[in-house]
This record gives C-alpha cells, structure tokens and sequence, in this order.
C-alpha cells in the first residue's frame, strides 16, 4: 500500500512563520521609531480586551459612558464643550433594546417628539455594530443629499469620541498606516463612512430607486414621513436589508397612514 | 432573570387588539400593526425635565409651547400628532365640540322603520368603494309651532372596502356584499357617481361600456347618476350653514350620523348601521393648502384635499339631492340685515322691521329676541300715509 502523501506542506508553513517573524520585527522597529509601546503582555492584553467587550456590550452603556454627541447649542445652554456624553434620558435603554433584539428581524418604526436624539440613538446603534462586525455595509437614507450626510456626520463624531484605545480597537479605514484618526475619518467622503474592518455606512438621498446598488445589512430610513416616495424606497429595502428601522417625526404621510393601518395604496 | 419594561410590554402586546398602545415606561409606548409590526412612539414626556407633571417640565412645557406659531404645529411636532397640520380640517372642529350632538353613540338606537331609505354611492377600484345608507323620516307638522318640520337625514348603514391582501375589490364582489345591507331593498334611489354611466369601459366586443353596466347586470338597480352640485366648497357650505346651522346655539342639527364604533383609522367591509368610515374621513377631511409662494398670487384655496373622501362624496350626493333649506330664524335674519347698516340706517330699520314682524304676529322686541304679548308701537309702511299715520296699539 502506498504512503498517502501529507497534505501539510511543512515548508511553506516554515516560510510563512519566517515571514511573520519579519513583518513583527519590522513593526516593532516602527513602533520603536515612533515612541509607541504597542507590545502587551498577556494580561494586559486580556485586561484590554475586557475593557472593549465592557464598553461595547451594549450600545446604551457605549453610548452614555465611552462616546460623546456634538450639541450645536452648546454656547446658548452654557456648555463647557459641544462634545457632550450622550444624555441618560429614560427612553434611549427601552429604544435600543428593541434595535438590539436578535430575535425580532422585522422592520421598526419610531415615531417621536421633535429633539429625542433618537437619530442620534439610531446611529449609534448602527456605527457600534458597523465596528463590532466585519464587513457589515448599513445604508442611512434621509430627506436631502445634504440631510443624508448628516447621519454620516453623527457616526464619524460618535467614532472620533471615543478613547483611543476603543478607536484602536475598531479603527477606521485609513489611506496609510500613519494617518491620524481625525484626518483618516475627514478624508472620507462625506456620505460614507468605512472601517478597517470593511464594515462602512452609506448617506444616500431620498427617493424611489436609491437604494437599488445597495446590499445592505442594515438600513436606517430618517425622517420618513418627509419623504416624497418613502414607501417604495421601503419597498425596496424590504428585500435587500436584513434589519429595517424607520423613524419619524409627525406629517400627514404614507409613514404615518402605514403605522396606523390606514393605508389604502392611494399613493 | 427579572423582565425588562420592554419585555413585560411585548407580552401585553400578544392579548390586545392590533393598534392598542401599550406603555413601557412614561411617554414610550409600542403597538403592533395588522401585520405583526411593530410601532414604537417617543413622547417628550419620557424625558422627566420635559414631563409636564414635574415642576421643571411644566416649565420647558409653558417656554416651549408659547414659541410655537400655531397649536397645530405644536401638535405636529411635539404631540406626534401627524394630521394637526396641512390644511384647515373643514368638520375637524364641528365633530369634535358637537361630537354627542351630531353622532348618535346608543348602542340601543335603531331607524324608525317607517323612514324612507336613500343611498350613495362611490366607485373605486385601487380606492374604496362606499355605499351609505340615510334613512329620512316623513315630513310633518310641528305641534308647536305648526310650521312644516324640516327634513331631518340619519346616515345609518356603510359598505366601505378598498383593495387588500385577500380582496380584489371588484364589482362583482362588492355587489354582492351591497345587497346584504338592511333595507337597501326599500331604498328610494341610490345616487352614484356620475363617471360610472359614461361609456368609458373598453368591452371584449362592440362599444365601450359604462362601469354601471356591470353594477346593473349584477341587479344594483336603483343607482342613478347624481345630478346635483359638485362643489366641494358648496357641500362644505350646506353641511355648515343647514344641515348643522345654529347648534352652537342649541339648535338640533338636521343630519345625523351612527357610530358606535369610531375608529382611528378604516374599517372596511359592512357596517349595518354604523358609518366608522364617514367619521373617519370627515374627521380628516382638509382643505387644500396653497404654499407660501402661491399664496402670493392666489387667494386661500378653498376647495378639499382629493384624499379619502370616498365616504364624503356619497354623502355629497345625499345631501346635495335632499336639500331643504332650514328656515332662517327672524332673529338672525335681522341680525345679518341690521350688520349691514350704519348706526342712523340701522335705528330706521330695524323699527321698521319690528314692525313688520309685529303685523306678521310674531313681535320680536329692540334687541331682535322674540316678545311675548305686546310688541314695538308699530308704523304700518305697507299703507298710505294718511292726514294722520296709522299708529298701532
């Protein structure tokens, strides 16, 4: 009987660790260059990676305690600062809780007060999980082409106020290596927003058809019932997207018609 | 493990109707749509500095309100009320300040078997079809005052159904359904759209056909094409100034609608002898807005939103075809005269028209209210003034 022949090919194996070896060097040459201490211990590492599981097990606790929004009215209500910890109004863990259930792959819709930062709320959910799983491509569709960039404003804010251990951790796309974050995050283009980890969030207008050239996993309908043609632009995102949240303030509207079984298909 | 707010409500949620809000914690509430979707409303009062019952939220409550251009567009944005806005709503006010006036709530009530039967009725495919059903009940004397009582109009029974999943919405169908209605067997006349009479359907063989050949051969034959006024304005007008004039004085209004089961949004399929549908569209009935640039060149439109008004166009029919003008009392009717005149005109006329109304033997006294007894001293103008004029009493 013939020997079966291995399929481990033990020398590439060998030059593949050799080459590993070198890149490590390379890199530490680098950081050495560079002043950074990058080389963790073991428990450090195991430290830091709790740390990161803890500020991102939920988007709520990332949120209010790892992040910060921009408050445009920050000079008139005698702020410090427009970089302000996300505010722990009551609604925000009952909202989030509803996004993050695993269980229910149904579209959401939110109706609101004006001012609820439930935008904000939303957007955060979608960058936490743009940073946590790879390759996940989310699409933001509001009212205008200016308005569609906005959304992309709040996930690049909610990003860059981080600690930069969390920004290490899930860093964005970059055109070199030693690009700085704030400069890596505003040379992006203004409705996308990408991650090293290939996971990116789409601004897109609103309007029928938009959507099309997209494969989202998540998509995120602002402002609906200011939309002219929101309901086939949902249409539309019901077969592409996996999870579907639609929220609004109020207008006379086939949003509002829709959440309120009203809807005749009277356009 | 201890339930969340959230979780318990999703619960609740399984053993109440679809629509019914539940509250998961203060001014959050979920529902879930027909389809098992689910809705989730954000008031500001979850916020507790915005809770009008804490002393800072009243406080944001009275600032904020007050900035507001228009209660409507608080309503709008703050109140998540979607139809606040975007035109005057033209029965909005009347229905809700005379709602236990003009809506007959008693689940007792029924039609006097007696009234004669009358119907409308609306043609739509994509959108709803709708027959309503008015019962009038005979004319007669009033013992009171011996006069002719005016018509009086209950809309009592609706067919109301609008293409869905498992309806087709087609004639056939509808027909069907329509001849289940109580005592539409004994109606009088059914006014319809007139579009469905024109020949305007393309047929297999021969000459296009009009859609009320289809309703004919399914034997709805008392349809008759409604030849009255089409006004929008109009209709509005009448239902106001007749139907419903004066009952924010007391008045009893003259029309009459049956619901015992409002709802928020449509209902279809038959209701016997309630009209959810009618409510639900005359609630939201608008008129159309002009924006600020057309407002510039163009008086405030007037005419309605061609939106949901599938129940309000037979109701135009029926009340358009049964119009009998309620008499105008004396009183407003020298009110409006005397609104007319200067202060020394006004003085003169309205002497002369006590007098009249005193020669009429109904005396009504300086301030237009009716007299009992003895009227104004009169000068009886109709006859040739003599050496001496004619003085009364």
């Amino acid at each position: 009987m013939a020997a079966t022949k291995s399929e481990i090919d033990y020398r590439e194996l060998r030059q593949a660790a050799l080459a590993a070896m070198i890149l490590e060097q390379q890199q530490e040459e680098r950081d050495l260059a560079r002043g950074v201490e990058t080389q963790l211990t073991d428990d450090e590492q195991k430290e830091n990676s709790h740390k990161i599981r803890e500020a991102t097990t939920s988007t709520y606790t990332w949120l209010t305690k790892y992040t910060k929004t921009f408050n445009p009215h920050w000079k008139d209500q005698g702020l410090e600062s427009p970089y302000m910890p996300f505010p722990a109004w009551p609604h925000f863990p009952v909202m989030l809780e509803l996004l993050e259930d695993e269980s229910n792959s149904d579209p959401i819709f939110i109706e609101k007060s004006r001012t609820m930062m439930v935008t904000w709320g939303i957007m955060g959910y979608f960058t936490l999980q743009a940073m946590k799983v790879p390759e996940r491509e989310i699409v933001v569709q509001t009212m205008t082409s200016d308005k569609g960039e906005l959304p992309i404003d709040y996930a690049k804010c909610l990003w860059l106020s981080q600690p930069e251990w969390l920004r290490k951790a899930f860093p964005v796309k970059r055109s070199s290596q030693y690009q700085e974050d704030l400069k890596a995050v505003e040379s992006q283009p203004a409705n996308e927003f990408r991650l090293q980890n290939g996971s990116v969030i789409f601004g897109i207008p609103a309007g029928a058809g938009k959507i099309r050239s997209y494969h989202p996993w998540g998509y995120f309908n602002d402002e609906t019932a200011f939309q002219a043609e929101a309901g086939t632009a949902y249409d539309e995102a019901l077969s592409a997207a996996k999870k579907i949240v639609l929220n609004s303030t109020a207008a006379a509207s086939w949003f509002f018609d829709m959440t309120n079984d009203a809807d005749m298909n009277q356009g | 493990m201890e339930q969340t707010p959230l979780q318990a409500a999703k619960m609740m949620l399984d053993e109440v109707p679809e629509q019914t809000r539940v509250e998961v914690i203060k001014g959050v509430n979920i529902r879930r749509k027909k389809n098992g979707l689910t809705v989730m409303s954000i008031h500001y009062s979850a916020i507790p500095d915005r809770d009008p019952d804490t002393p800072k939220g009243s406080e944001w409550y009275k600032k904020e309100h007050r900035r507001y251009s228009s209660e409507a567009m608080w309503k709008k944005e703050q109140e998540i009320d979607s139809n606040a806005t975007g035109g005057e709503a033209v029965f909005g006010k009347i229905l809700s300040e005379f709602y236990e006036t003009i809506v007959i709530s008693d689940p007792l009530w029924y039609p006097d078997p007696r009234w004669d039967v009358v119907g409308g009725f609306d043609h739509g495919v994509a959108n709803a079809t709708c027959l309503l059903k008015a019962y009038v009940p005979r004319e007669h004397i009033d013992p009171k005052t011996g006069l002719r009582a005016p018509t009086e109009v209950y809309i009592c029974g609706e067919y109301y159904s609008y293409r869905r999943d498992d309806w087709d919405n087609n004639v056939d169908q509808n027909v069907q359904e329509m001849l289940q209605m109580p005592d539409m067997d004994r109606a009088r006349w059914i006014a319809a759209d007139p579009s469905i009479f024109y020949n305007t359907e393309a047929a297999e063989k021969g000459k296009p056909t009009a859609i009320y050949a289809t309703y004919h051969k399914n034997r709805m034959f008392k349809m008759r094409a409604y030849d009255g006024v089409r006004s929008d304005v109009s209709f509005v007008q009448w239902m106001h100034s007749d139907y419903w004039r004066g009952i924010a004085h007391g008045r009893k209004p003259r029309l009459y609608i049956v619901c015992r089961n409002p709802s928020d949004r449509p209902q279809p399929g038959m209701h016997p002898y309630d009209c959810p549908n009618l409510l639900w569209e005359m609630k939201r009935a608008k008129r159309v807005q002009l924006t600020a640039r057309q407002l510039l060149t163009r008086n405030a439109a007037e005419g309605l939103q061609d939106r949901n008004n599938h129940a309000i166009d037979p109701l135009k029919y029926i009340t358009g075809l049964l119009r009998n003008p309620t008499p105008i009392p004396a009183e407003e009717a020298i009110a409006e005269e005397m609104g007319k005149l200067d202060r020394f005109t006004g003085a003169i006329r309205a002497r002369f028209l006590m007098a009249n109304m005193d020669l009429k033997g109904r005396p009504i006294g300086p301030d237009g209210l009716p007299r009992k007894g003895k009227g104004a001293r009169h000068i009886d103008l109709r006859k040739r003034p003599g050496v001496l004029p004619a003085v009364g009493r």
